[in-house]
């Protein structure tokens, strides 16, 4: 999927790949990757722009453990955070029921 | 340099973050523990360690990319703008400091007698002057440069060792141990040179030295006050140098202290 497509939508997916537990960056990749197979090509940094702006949001929370002596941080969900993964998926479906509606009213 | 890829992208990472802010030791480990989570799980596929740690960068983004959705434009962006502006600032102001006082030194404090004793080496010392502080001037100021210049140089020095990308500043390190070594040579060697002209100078400038350096005893007042003006000017670029050191990539990972700001 194109990298404009995906930017638009990336507070959704890494709200929904942290929804079943907590992970740091690089599992959140994983996660996105293996839900959409493959599908989800962005530069994997830019999953750190995405996860920080959504923990000032308060949305995220995230804790510094240690993995073979380095630093790394860990994101979960906050209540708001979940309470955002629900309205924001509604809102997706509802824009993608949309689209689909118009596109096959056109034919 | 060191020869792992994830090593130099963390020291251009932390060049493009650049800025100091709340979070950017934080930004830096994170970015650090994906590459090598990344390269250890490509690694483990099969790659080798080094093509392991190329793709791992190469997946991550470029610096650029990567620190353009970070870096933000808040307070924190503007302050940190401001400090490195400071820093290069304080930099620049050293050098002009040490730039001028050296000047001044060479040429004269602005005396016409110095001007004429140019040739002050064979002239040797002025007679006892009545201000020990100030005649001790010129040994002191010349200590002074030393000890600055060594910590100077042994900061710039394990920071060169981590990257060769600072060639300029080792073209500042040479240009700066002459500086120091020409001062204190020439501080040194005023302050303790044998009186009168020396024994091989021809005779017929014997004169001419005994009434010169009459008229310099108080042009080394003055000068030795240039020297003092060139060791707070080695110790500005020093401090200046030093932090801007510290801002861009000695502080890489478990070792950052400063930070950048997020959106």
């Amino acid at each position: 999927m194109r990298s404009e497509l995906l930017k638009g939508h990336l507070d959704l997916l890494v709200l929904t790949a942290l929804r079943s537990e907590p992970g740091h960056g690089y599992v959140v990749l994983d996660r996105l990757r293996r839900l959409s197979d493959g599908e989800f090509a962005l530069p994997e940094g830019t999953i750190y722009p995405a996860l920080h702006r959504l923990e000032r949001d308060g949305l995220l929370a995230s804790r510094e453990t240690k993995h073979q002596g380095r630093a790394r941080r860990v994101y979960s969900l906050t209540p708001a955070g979940k309470k955002a993964l629900v309205g924001k998926r509604a809102e997706w479906e509802r824009f993608t029921a949309g689209i689909a509606r118009t596109l096959e009213a056109a034919g | 340099m060191s020869d792992d890829p994830i090593v130099g992208y963390l020291a251009d990472f932390a060049k493009e973050l650049g800025r100091l802010g709340p979070r950017r030791r934080r930004l830096l480990a994170e970015v650090e523990d994906h590459l090598r989570e990344a390269a250890a799980r490509l690694e483990h596929d099969g790659a080798s360690s080094d093509e392991a740690a190329r793709l791992a960068v190469a997946q991550f983004g470029t610096p650029r990319v990567v620190t353009g959705r970070s870096a933000g434009s808040g307070v924190w962006r503007a302050v940190a703008e401001m400090r490195a502006l400071g820093w290069r600032g304080g930099f620049s102001a050293g050098a002009l400091i040490v730039a001028a006082s050296l000047a001044v030194v060479a040429v004269g404090a602005g005396r016409s007698t110095v001007a004429s004793c140019a040739p002050h080496l064979l002239c040797g010392p002025p007679p006892p002057m009545h201000h020990p502080l100030r005649e001790d001037g010129y040994l002191a100021a010349s200590v002074l440069i030393g000890l600055v210049t060594s910590v100077w140089l042994i900061a710039l020095g394990r920071e060169w060792s981590r990257r060769h990308k600072l060639a300029w500043r080792g073209l500042l390190v040479v240009i700066l141990v002459g500086v120091a070594a020409g001062l204190g040579t020439g501080g040194w060697v005023r302050q303790h040179a044998p009186r009168g002209c020396p024994p091989l100078a021809p005779s017929s400038l014997a004169g001419w030295c005994q009434t010169q350096s009459a008229q310099d005893a108080a042009n080394r007042l003055h000068r030795a006050e240039w020297y003092w003006l060139g060791a707070a000017g080695l110790s500005l670029l020093l401090v200046a140098s030093v932090g801007d050191l510290r801002r861009s990539d000695s502080q890489i990972g478990s070792r950052t202290t400063s930070a950048i700001s997020l959106p």
